[in-house]
């Protein structure tokens, strides 16, 4: 309750900072911090933020970029799919699961389950990301199905579907990125695992 | 999409609770490496090509670093990718390569 009724007094006091300044001063600023020193930090994140948006007034609006045009493409499409699919009176059924789904039923992270295997969890996400080609370690099929309740057949349709659409996460870039997958063997043996644990799952004890 | 305020007020819990398992030690490897353990998350040195600095993989909880970076700029990143573990919980974000198509993911995400 004092949570919530403190959110409510500094949404008042930053909506009043806001109202009474565009381009706050340092005295200003020293004003209101010291009438309400609780909301100290806040007072000085909004005063940057209102001092960015006077400097951007005026400013000619950014062209979109190659980026910002393919983003909003995607996104179109994704609230499309979305709307189609929330239409739909029964949902489709997936011919085949991809990894990230069997995960998700499983209500397993790639981190756990790394630590369940005892394998590196890097090993895990090439796997699972579409990092790693094709052929992969028996060992490591038979772990995977075992712990996730999936037949090969399962686990290799997985595969293609992974290694069809590669996910690479939030990346920083400064272009478009892509992934070079590697083999099974490669990615086991520049893991961060003990010699021992690699010589493991690379069938080689 | 994140409020910048938000994002503020979590990069600022984020280093409060890195300072305080760093027994106050404000150096940026101590707190990085702080905030790393903190959320359970690893680094891993990755051979990426040219112009890719990292990537998070949450499920993984690993923040993947192009090899070969200088420490002040690989530590830039690093930071850069915890921030991305507590945001963008939205998975339409992640960069898939896929065909843009219908059910397809986000293209790219440059930022």
């Amino acid at each position: 309750m004092t949570t919530q009724i403190n959110a409510e007094e500094r949404d008042e006091v930053l909506f009043a900072f806001h109202q009474a300044y565009d381009r706050p001063t340092a005295e200003q600023i020293i004003d209101w911090i010291e009438r309400y020193p609780q909301f100290a930090d806040d007072i000085r994140a909004h005063a940057a933020v209102s001092r960015d948006w006077a400097a951007r007034k005026g400013l000619l609006v950014a062209e979109a970029d190659e980026t910002m045009l393919v983003r909003a493409y995607s996104n179109a499409l994704n609230a499309i799919y979305n709307a189609e699919i929330k239409a739909s009176s029964t949902a489709p059924v997936p011919a085949s699961q991809s990894f990230e789904q069997i995960l998700t039923a499983g209500r397993k992270e790639i981190f756990q389950l790394a630590n369940e295997l005892g394998i590196a969890r890097g090993v895990l996400a090439d796997l699972f990301n579409g990092w790693m080609l094709a052929p992969v370690r028996k060992r490591l099929i038979n772990a995977v199905c075992t712990s996730l309740s999936i037949t090969v057949e399962a686990f290799d349709t997985a595969l293609r579907l992974a290694l069809q659409n590669p996910r690479l996460g939030h990346a920083k870039a400064d272009k478009t990125p892509t992934v070079k997958p590697r083999s099974c063997d490669e990615v086991i043996r520049d893991s961060n695992m003990p010699d021992e644990r690699k010589r493991y799952w690379l069938e080689e004890d | 999409m994140d409020a910048w305020i938000d994002i503020r007020r979590k990069a600022r819990l984020c280093h409060e609770k890195a300072l305080a398992a760093t027994n106050g030690d404000r150096r940026a490897a101590s707190i990085i490496a702080a905030a790393l353990e903190n959320d359970s998350l690893e680094v891993r040195p990755v051979d990426f090509e040219e112009g890719i600095l990292g990537s998070l993989d949450r499920s993984s909880r690993l923040v993947n670093v192009a090899k070969n970076l200088a420490p002040v700029d690989e530590l830039v990143v690093i930071a850069h990718e915890i921030g991305h573990f507590h945001f963008h919980h939205d998975a339409h974000n992640e960069v898939t390569h896929a065909l843009l198509r219908l059910h397809g993911r986000i293209y790219t995400r440059r930022c």
